[in-house]
């Protein structure tokens, strides 16, 4: 069943609807009401002969210093309504609307660095299985570029056996048991694809739209676009397991050319969870209030005398700094959970683990932090060894994540929080139906190179479709055969399911109206969504 | 709420215009351009209508994203005139000049029908815009070019009323239009202020409290002047300004991408900066120099270091990358950044299209590359081609001289040889039998890797999970290659290649080590020379768009008798085909002892010197038929029927991937000058020469630096246009080098390289240089540059606040001050414009909140680098030791833990953990947290301008960040000694006071004004109160009133740490 004709990509994207300026809704604090708040916090009434500026105070701060804000016409290059990122300066990450109703109101997205083999968890080809050891056909290799294959390599059936499950029969490998029991809440992608096959440059095609270095992250355009609901956590939080950092670095979760308040935080196991988070040993939670208040008075003497707003915003900085000391503590700390629940997911508090991840993200999406982004590393199956191998690593990694991801899908779930949060789990491509043969030799261990044209992902949540698969590879899962979908069009559906129209949520840059789907024209996968 | 306000504003406009509610939606679209490009009065009225004030707008708002430079929707384009005035797909002409009726245009915006009324699918026109092109055209529709693409014209100086207020001709333009408007200026700044800010903006740091003193007693006309001249002289000038120059040359220490590895040798380039700002070289050698130094005539050693500007390009060492995509990366990149730089145009856009606002089409983008595109580096993980350059600066001469004289031997050694080749006589070797045989390479390669597996093992600087991993596979190699041996042995040749006409092709892939083993009828008398050519499959593609390039390690050949004796060839040498590879040939020649240069040496892995190198290799890339000719030491009579056997052994990998030669043939010469040659007695002193001068140019203790290197004319690369970006797909004619068409032409006759450009870049009549140059300036001291969009000055850019003002300067900095940087800054700083007190009204504010009319001075936060070096100058504890190495300021652990390399952050003990913030390592993917926390740059592309933001995150870091702890302290203990000494009195009130303003003096460069005093006064006592109460409460020994203890102690360091760390987060600490 082709369910594209249920969705009309047009009528989902189609032209903007016209805007009223009466029916958008209003961000959570009115002007009035904010100054309110900053002279009661600070005491004083400096701003009794500044009335008269308040308007113009709003067109200050970030905003002043944005070129996309500043200079915005309010339409877009392509004629398409403009969005209206101004905000209260002394709240650079107030919520704003979306353009309509979101499904979700954030993210949590599983990143598998290294690229999972799809071969061995969700694509299930048994003709590859059949052809196993026999020579690849010429036509996988002509024009093709390889990151290690060379010669001619063997074809390579799935190391691991497949079975239905589920409601809708979905095809899976033995390799996640855990996972299993959420099948009917997910829904397969297995026909992306992309056009870099090396890993960073990939990881950042994934996370930025595009593969070079210098564009903001996925993260940064959302938390840009909405916001953060809590003004006392960054709106983006990056965690990291298995050791490494990914291979793209800092940068997948880096603002670009956005303000460097929309980069993601990363919090941390080991040592401060937020860099420079805790207070100088020799200094106090009721020293540190002291400390603030004595800031505090003196920077509003300071905006008396000279009349700049970013002292205002200043404060109110300060203020959040101090809110976030005792929050983010507080949030990244599991021990605050129940012995059941860390069973659940199989955490050991104090260690850097996927498992203790999850359950902070969970944390977190609780407490309104708007985007999640886990990194779990280690996915790089060459089988140049035991660690990196099929018939090795691989094993290990799939237990790694199995049951916190389960575990989290259930916890969200319990909680009623799977309606309004899209998790998100993948890596940054397929790899090869052929064995990898470095060097054109059989390895010991069993491996498969970096393939650009295939590979699967999968949503649950928010607005997706649950217990669903959508489009194809061929018969050996090689290349995609049915409804392909770019990065773009993922990131162009995430932002969809977040209340965006992808066109919209941009920002001026050398030029270019810029967009986290770059300038190519992208497509939501409509299919996909509930 | 922002959205309130508008709506305030826009229900005035409903009442103001009262027009319709369909072009009430227009209106809330145009007004806020309107509002912003608040510069151009848009007189409505006038009769005349003008192209660029009145009509380009309409067109890039509403026409050019369908019908511009990327596309041209039914034919028609709005970018150029003729194009406007061109027939389009309906057949009729779009514009019509003096008759709009005839016009396409003008019927299709006025039709009805939403279905054809253009713009598409969008509101119509408001009427008074259709009214403005009616009229434009009816005038003729006449054409402009953007104003930014006009050269700057000169400007005569306003008239202004207050002339007593004007200090520099620059501040008759500011005051002219503030008068204009009805504004004054602000007073002058106070003398605390003025000094803190032009202290800051001139040296990154404020003024030391002597300095402060001397200006404040200083009651000469010119005391300011006489300040400004001494921070301009000032070594910590040229350390600030690098700062600004380093972001736009993206300078790092580390290579970027996956990898992520050092650049341990980039730092040269860095103090070459900061010195070329303090010896002020005017701007325009200062680019040069970046540019084309080693294009210069007589390149000195200096020129050549600066030009590694152009390859602080990341480079991409991932396994299995594609060196030639990553190379072109990189040339893009400097494509991009020349421009962005120097002209303010985003070039970026065009690499896939004609530019979608600007008039640059596609085709002159890869015009602007080809001045890039014949360079000698190829991403490869050496950064190939570096410039050793010695630590010690006064090595300079001596390693220069050395490079020098290696650079012209290799050269001259070279072109002899080419020269032969070219004038000798050929005879091709039909090759009668090919095979792959890999028994020998094996055996050559075995000890290799148990060489490296042994140095892996004994170097004591790794010892994290990258040593374990390479240990690892390492031995992983050494398994599977000694399992092919033994297979190998048992089997025979692995592989026997196919020969058309005479040539071997590998059409099947033979084992990745491999020697070649070839035999060929020896169809001459006479044997001078044998060649082995490699050409590519398809010879024209490959110029620019090149195939798999390879790596042979050894040539050897033999002479069979029909009889079967065999006699191995007596080669004295062997010819290269390009400078690189021989110097790569004469270097492995060279016996080098582990010297300063070579930390990784030692005797297991000591390289085995070839007598007569004999390697060659197309490294990564095959562009052209590449060659080498074995020079037999003397001529060889070939007996008739006797055969010749060469075989070629090939080990090596390129980008984790075999590098074998796919294609080849064999040529003989009879020719005498080979012998000639091989017999020259000065050729032999050349290459002991040679050897000599790199065995002493390895005992200066160096670093490498990445410098530009122009390809050879015989090896340069052609340049085509790649379609849509791609480049893999090239179409079209070869390009030569040119600039846009838009700009003015390169002088004729000169040659079309990076130095032509260079300078073009600086001729009169370019009509951005000077203007984003100045630009720049304005940018960096009043916060907005004139041109806000300082990255982009074409058309969708921001328009100048003030278009006369950045005219005359441009032409001043250009044509009086001679590109002299240090003369700008002067003029600029000593402006009245710029000496106005910071503080605003609220009717100012109100009228203009960003100030971009200049009615009061700048207000700045400090950047990232002047946020760390300020706490450093107020507590002390700066070490102003310039240039050398980057330097490691302490960082949280756990920072960095990058993939693939067990480089560590070791936190600098000594001096070195003061350093300024300019020296810090700058590591690509992960930078430095508390400055990108404070917006600066992480040096992945050129940044034109940082957008400065205010965070909480920055307020944890000056709160919490052990750095800041530890000044605060430091100045707290200052503060005592300082204090102490000139009082000599016990702990009173009065010295406490004294040491609290001492503190804020040193960080906020004034005094704390009455009201200001008594809440740190309140806070210090608080502090002591809580820090005693600690004390009590740990000791259990509480007696006393504590708050009588607080009044008592002057002397508490925590108490004055505390009262630092508040200083230090002031909002006046943070600005300047």
């Amino acid at each position: 069943m082709s369910v594209s004709q249920k969705f009309n990509h047009d009528a989902i994207l189609g032209d903007p609807p016209t805007p009223s300026l009466e029916e958008k809704p209003a961000a959570d604090v009115h002007p009035e009401e904010a100054f309110a708040r900053i002279q009661a916090q600070t005491r004083r009434h400096f701003l009794r002969s500044f009335t008269a500026g308040v308007g113009s105070m709003f067109l200050g701060s970030l905003a002043s210093n944005c070129p996309g804000m500043a200079c915005a016409s309010e339409l877009n290059i392509d004629g398409t309504q403009r969005l209206d990122f101004k905000r209260d300066p002394t709240r650079p990450l107030s919520v704003l609307p979306p353009e309509f109703t979101p499904r979700a109101k954030r993210i949590i997205y599983l990143h598998m660095a290294g690229a999972p083999s799809q071969l061995e968890l969700f694509d299930h080809k048994p003709e590859l299985t059949r052809l196993d050891g026999q020579d690849c056909p010429e036509s996988f290799l002509k024009g093709k570029r390889f990151a290690f294959i060379s010669g001619v390599p063997k074809l390579l059936g799935s190391q691991y056996p497949f079975h239905q499950a589920g409601k809708n029969g979905l095809w899976l490998s033995d390799r996640l048991p855990q996972f299993e029991k959420h099948i009917d809440d997910v829904c397969f992608i297995k026909s992306m694809h992309t056009d870099q096959f090396n890993h960073a440059p990939a990881q950042l095609l994934v996370h930025t739209g595009n593969a070079r270095l210098g564009y903001p992250s996925m993260g940064s355009w959302v938390i840009y676009g909405l916001g953060s609901e809590n003004q006392n956590l960054p709106g983006f939080i990056v965690l990291v397991s298995g050791g490494k950092q990914p291979d793209g670095g800092k940068q997948l979760w880096g603002s670009g050319f956005l303000p460097s308040i929309y980069q993601g935080v990363q919090c941390r196991s080991h040592g401060e969870p937020v860099l420079y988070l805790q207070n100088p040993k020799s200094v106090s939670r009721a020293l540190r209030r002291d400390e603030l208040d004595a800031i505090d008075q003196i920077n509003q003497q300071q905006f008396e005398e000279f009349g700049n707003p970013e002292t205002i915003t200043r404060i109110s900085q300060y203020e959040m700094a101090f809110r976030m000391q005792m929050e983010a503590t507080d949030v990244l700390d599991i021990r605050k959970e129940s012995a059941p629940t860390l069973a659940e997911y199989g955490c050991k508090p104090g260690e850097e683990s996927f498992a203790n991840n999850c359950l902070v993200a969970r944390r977190l999406a609780e407490r309104g932090v708007r985007f999640i982004q886990l990194y779990h590393w280690g996915w790089d199956t060459h089988g140049t060894n035991k660690r990196d191998a099929l018939n090795g690593g691989f094993n290990d990694r799939c237990r790694e994540v199995d049951q916190p991801i389960a575990a989290l899908l259930s916890d969200l779930k319990r909680r009623g929080m799977l309606e309004d949060t899209l998790v998100v789990w993948g890596g940054e491509f397929g790899r090869t139906s052929m064995r990898e043969n470095r060097n054109g030799q059989t390895t010991e261990f069993v491996g498969r190179d970096h393939n650009p044209g295939a590979f699967t992902i999968w949503m649950a949540g928010g607005g997706i479709r649950p217990g669903f698969s959508h489009g194809e590879t061929d018969a050996m899962g090689y290349e995609v055969v049915k409804d392909p979908v770019e990065i773009r069009d993922l990131h162009a559906t995430i932002l969809y399911v977040l209340g965006f129209n992808y066109r919209q949520l941009n920002y001026s840059f050398q030029g270019l109206d810029q967009k986290l789907t770059s300038v190519k024209p992208a497509r939501v996968v409509a299919e996909v969504l509930a | 709420m922002p959205s309130k306000f508008n709506m305030i504003s826009l229900r005035k406009a409903i009442v103001d215009h009262c027009v319709g509610i369909v072009a009430l939606l227009v209106l809330i679209i145009g007004c806020s351009v309107v509002a912003w490009r608040f510069i151009s009065d848009h007189v409505r009225a006038s009769d005349r209508v003008e192209f660029s004030r009145d009509i380009r707008p309409i067109l890039n708002q509403n026409c050019v994203a369908c019908h511009g430079g990327v596309r041209q929707k039914n034919d028609v384009s709005f970018i150029y005139r003729d194009e406007a005035l061109g027939v389009g797909k309906s057949g009729h002409r779009t514009i019509v000049p003096g008759n709009p009726d005839a016009s396409e245009l003008m019927k299709r915006i006025t039709l009805t029908d939403p279905e054809a009324r253009m713009p598409y699918h969008t509101p119509a026109l408001p009427p008074q815009q259709v009214e403005l092109l009616r009229k434009w055209i009816m005038q003729g529709a006449h054409w402009e070019d953007y104003w930014s693409f006009v050269p700057p014209r000169a400007q005569p100086l306003p008239k202004v009323g207050r002339l007593d207020w004007v200090r520099q001709p620059l501040d008759r333009f500011v005051l002219a239009r503030l008068e204009k408007e009805g504004l004054e200026p602000s007073p002058e700044a106070d003398k605390a202020q003025s000094l803190r800010r032009v202290s800051f903006d001139l040296t990154g740091l404020p003024p030391t409290a002597s300095e402060m003193r001397a200006f404040l007693a200083d009651s000469s006309a010119n005391a300011y002047e006489k300040q400004v001249d001494r921070l301009l002289a000032s070594p910590r000038y040229g350390e600030r300004w690098a700062s600004m120059w380093l972001d736009l040359a993206r300078y790092a220490d580390t290579k970027g991408y996956e990898k992520d590895d050092g650049r341990p040798g980039v730092w040269p380039y860095r103090d070459w900066v900061i010195d070329a700002f303090n010896r002020n070289l005017p701007y325009d050698q200062f680019v040069i120099k970046q540019l084309a130094g080693d294009l210069l005539p007589n390149a000195t050693f200096e020129d050549r270091i600066a030009t590694s500007f152009h390859r602080q390009t990341p480079n991409n060492d991932e396994g299995g990358t594609d060196d030639e995509e990553f190379r072109l990366i990189a040339v893009m990149d400097r494509v991009a950044t020349t421009w962005s730089v120097l002209n303010g145009v985003t070039m970026n856009c065009v690499q896939c299209h004609s530019h979608p606002y600007d008039p640059i089409r596609h085709a002159d983008y890869y015009k602007s590359l080809a001045f890039f595109n014949t360079e000698e580096d190829t991403d490869l993980n050496d950064d190939f081609p570096n410039l050793t350059v010695p630590k010690d600066k006064a090595r300079y001469p001596q390693a220069a001289a050395i490079q020098d004289e290696i650079g012209t031997l290799i050269h001259n050694i070279e072109t002899a040889d080419r020269q032969i080749v070219e004038k000798a006589q050929w005879r091709q070797l039909p090759i009668q039998s090919a095979d792959a045989n890999e028994v020998p390479a094996l055996e050559k390669v075995i000890p290799t890797i148990i060489r490296s597996l042994a140095r892996v093992q004994q170097d004591k600087k790794q010892n994290g999970m990258a040593k374990a991993e390479s240990l690892r596979d390492l031995k992983e190699s050494i398994r599977l290659a000694k399992l092919r041996l033994a297979r190998a042995k048992v089997n025979g040749p692995a592989k026997t290649f196919s020969i058309h006409d005479g040539e071997v092709f590998t059409d099947a892939h033979a084992p990745p080590q491999s020697v070649y083993e070839l035999t060929a009828n020896a169809n001459l008398p006479v044997l001078s020379a044998i060649r082995i050519e490699v050409p590519p499959f398809d010879a024209e593609k490959a110029r620019y768009t090149p195939e798999n390039g390879f790596i042979a390690d050894k040539v050897e050949a033999w002479v069979v008798q029909l009889n079967g004796a065999r006699e191995k060839i007596d080669f004295r040498y062997f010819a290269q085909d390009s400078e690189p590879n021989l110097q790569t040939a004469v270097f492995s020649n060279v016996k080098i002892k582990a010297g300063p240069n070579d930390k990784s040496s030692n005797a297991a892995d000591a390289p085995k010197v070839d007598p007569i190198p004999s390697s060659f290799e197309a490294l990564p890339k095959l562009f052209r038929t590449r060659w080498i000719v074995g020079v037999l030491s003397n001529q060889l009579q070939l007996a008739r029927d006797s055969r010749i056997e060469v075989a070629i052994t090939q080990t090596d990998e390129i980008d984790d991937k075999p590098a074998l030669i796919q294609r080849l043939r064999l040529s003989a010469s009879g020719d005498p000058s080979w012998t000639a040659e091989a017999q020259n007695a000065q050729r032999a002193q050349q290459i002991e020469r040679l050897k000599d001068l790199y065995t002493q140019l390895a005992a200066i203790p160096s670093v490498p630096l990445p410098v530009m290197v122009e390809q050879q004319p015989y090896e340069r690369r052609t340049t085509l246009e790649f379609e849509r970006g791609n480049f893999l797909t090239k179409v079209g004619p070869d390009l030569a080098p040119d600039v846009p068409a838009i700009f003015p032409r390169l002088p004729a006759g000169a040659p079309r390289n990076r130095l032509t450009l260079a300078k073009w870049f600086f001729q009169p009549g370019q009509p951005l240089t000077a203007r984003v140059t100045v630009n720049r300036y304005w940018q960096e001291l009043f916060g907005i540059g004139i041109v806000e969009t300082q990255e982009n000055f074409g058309s969708v850019g921001e328009e100048p606040s003030h278009p006369e003002l950045l005219d005359y300067l441009a032409l001043h900095f250009q044509n009086d001050l001679h590109w002299d940087m240090k003369a700008l800054l002067r003029e600029l700083v000593t402006s009245a414009t710029y000496r106005q007190s910071s503080a605003t009204t609220p009717q100012l504010m109100a009228k203009d909140p960003r100030n971009r009319l200049l009615a009061h001075g700048p207000q700045q936060r400090l950047t990232a680098e002047m946020v760390r070096d300020q706490a450093l100058v107020a507590s002390g504890l700066l070490d102003t030791t310039m240039g050398g190495p980057p330097v490691m300021p302490p960082q949280p652990a756990g920072v960095w833990n990058s993939v693939y390399n067990d480089d560590k952050w070791i936190d600098a003990t000594g001096p070195n953990r003061y350093r300024r913030a300019v020296y810090t390592f700058v590591k690509r993917t992960s930078g430095y947290p508390s400055f990108l926390t404070f917006d600066a740059s992480d040096r992945d592309t050129t940044l034109p301008r940082r957008i400065p933001t205010n965070t909480p995150l920055q307020a944890l870091v000056t709160l919490n960040d052990p750095v800041y702890y530890e000044a605060a302290r430091a100045l707290a203990q200052r503060a005592v000694k300082e204090t102490a000494l000139k009082s000599g009195a016990a702990a009173t009130d009065d010295i406490l006071q004294a040491r609290i303003k001492y503190e804020a003096r040193l960080v906020l460069s004034r005094d704390l004004t009455a009201r200001e005093l008594p809440v740190i006064l309140a806070f210090y006592k608080r502090a002591l109160v809580q820090q005693h109460a600690k004390l009590v409460d740990a000791s259990m020994n509480a007696s006393g009133n504590l708050l009588d203890k607080a009044n008592n102690a002057a002397d508490n360091i925590d108490a004055l740490t505390s009262v630092g760390n508040v200083v230090f987060n002031l909002d006046a600490a943070l600005n300047r």
